[in-house]
């Protein structure tokens, strides 16, 4: 009995050993949270983490009773609604259920906080791309609802690694206040490439901020791809 | 490509004229609608569908004046909710993306379908038993609310909740007062009494 103790002891420790002595193993994700002010009324946000295989509304941020998702299909909005009284998550008719939407990295969505006040979101999850790989967000033509897959903020939003790509024409929307702010390039114009929205006076390339949307006018006939990378 | 811009800024302008913002008219968990019925203040009892309807009135400030926008919604199966959400109709005299002041009315399907601008005597309900309400029923305004109205890139401004209106009551109108016909009562038992005593 007790050489049986010794040996067993001894076969643990072995394989104890052996394991340690495997090298070392790395990991190629990189885990960080970013928090976001959620104001009353409409947000423009993008989910700037990815949090698992389907990045839901009901995993990526918390849920306030009666909020509004919209997300941009085809050229107009889907709603989304959490609604206690109407049994959850419904579509815009308030009564038929439907799934949380899904909003992966990349995808921007406007967000209605029914409350008077303001709030913070915390959203938890893997930085994409990892390293050695990219995101490639499409950008289709007209209007495109997009965010950063890559968590980070610049004071001009085509400077890396935010990276968003110039096409002439382009317009950009970005959303403060319960208002758009557009911002065209068009490098034809005195004073550009970036003028506002009178296609006339100069303006700088905006900012962009960890975990905004923006919506993104391509007036091009074919996709532009906005590919980003670690630096 | 500086014309072509100008064309299209113009053709914009041209069409945004024309063209009317859209609202989202239906509330939500935190702005149900309630009522006053003697016993005091309760949401709104669950009720047939068309049972109250809505209005929305639209200003441009916030002190008013409101005019009834022709815009209705009513409750859905819950009394206190109204809806449904997918009704984002444009509302009439407020252009896409432009800033207005608002508010809604509520009244119990007895008055009638249709808003009556006598309802309302300086953007205050006309007084309990007037004969303007036409009948017995519930009616209620909520508070005044702000907001850009939606379209195109814009979303449909939801009217109730953040900067718009929250719930509000709906009081009776148009019928006497329980506590005038309990005083009525104790006048004629009063006289009873002292024509009995002589």
């Amino acid at each position: 009995m007790r050489t049986k103790a010794l040996l067993s002891v001894a076969a643990i420790a072995a394989s104890a050993i052996s394991a340690m002595a495997q090298g070392n193993v790395y990991s190629l994700n990189i885990v960080g949270y970013a928090t976001v002010t959620v104001n009353p009324g409409y947000n423009l946000l993008a989910n700037p983490l990815d949090a698992g295989s389907t990045n839901s509304a009901a995993s990526i941020m918390p849920i306030i009773d009666g909020e509004y998702v919209l997300t941009w299909n085809n050229g107009s909005f889907t709603e989304v609604i959490y609604d206690s009284t109407a049994g959850g998550w419904v579509q815009a008719d308030d009564t038929t259920p439907s799934a949380p939407p899904s909003l992966p990295p990349g995808k921007g969505f406007f967000f209605f906080n029914p409350a008077s006040t303001a709030t913070n979101f915390t959203f938890v999850g893997q930085v994409v791309p990892g390293p050695g790989s990219s995101n490639t967000i499409p950008l289709t033509p007209g209007y495109s609802l997009v965010g950063s897959a890559l968590p980070a903020a610049v004071t001009t939003i085509t400077n890396s690694p935010v990276s968003l790509p110039t096409i002439l024409g382009m317009y950009i929307l970005q959303w403060s206040n319960g208002k758009y702010t557009q911002v065209i390039y068009d490098t034809t114009v005195p004073g550009g490439p970036w003028v506002q929205a009178d296609d006339t006076t100069p303006t700088t390339a905006p900012g962009y901020s960890i975990g905004s949307g923006v919506f993104i006018f391509n007036p091009n006939t074919t996709t532009v791809n906005w590919t980003q990378s670690l630096p | 490509m500086k014309k072509l811009a100008a064309i299209l800024c113009l053709s914009a302008l041209t069409t945004g004229a024309f063209a009317q913002g859209t609202v989202s008219f239906a509330n939500g968990p935190s702005t149900l609608i309630s009522y006053s019925p003697p016993s005091g203040v309760t949401t709104l009892p669950v009720s047939a569908v068309g049972s109250y309807i809505y209005g929305l009135l639209i200003g441009s400030a916030a002190t008013g004046p409101f005019t009834f926008s022709g815009v209705y919604a009513t409750n859905t199966a819950a009394g206190s909710k109204l809806g449904p959400a997918t009704y984002t109709p444009p509302v009439a005299g407020w252009a896409v993306n432009a800033s207005m002041f608002f508010e809604v009315a509520g009244w119990s399907s007895t008055l009638g379908y249709t808003f009556k601008n006598g309802w309302l005597v300086n953007n205050v309900p006309a007084a309990p038993g007037a004969a303007v309400w036409g009948g017995s029923g519930y009616f209620g305004l909520s508070n005044v609310g702000s907001g850009t109205s939606g379209g195109g890139v814009t979303p449909p401004l939801p009217v109730f909740g953040g900067t718009g209106v929250s719930g509000f009551d709906l009081a009776p109108v148009g019928v006497p007062e329980p506590s005038s016909m309990a005083l009525a009562g104790l006048g004629a038992a009063a006289l009873l009494i002292f024509r009995r005593r002589k």
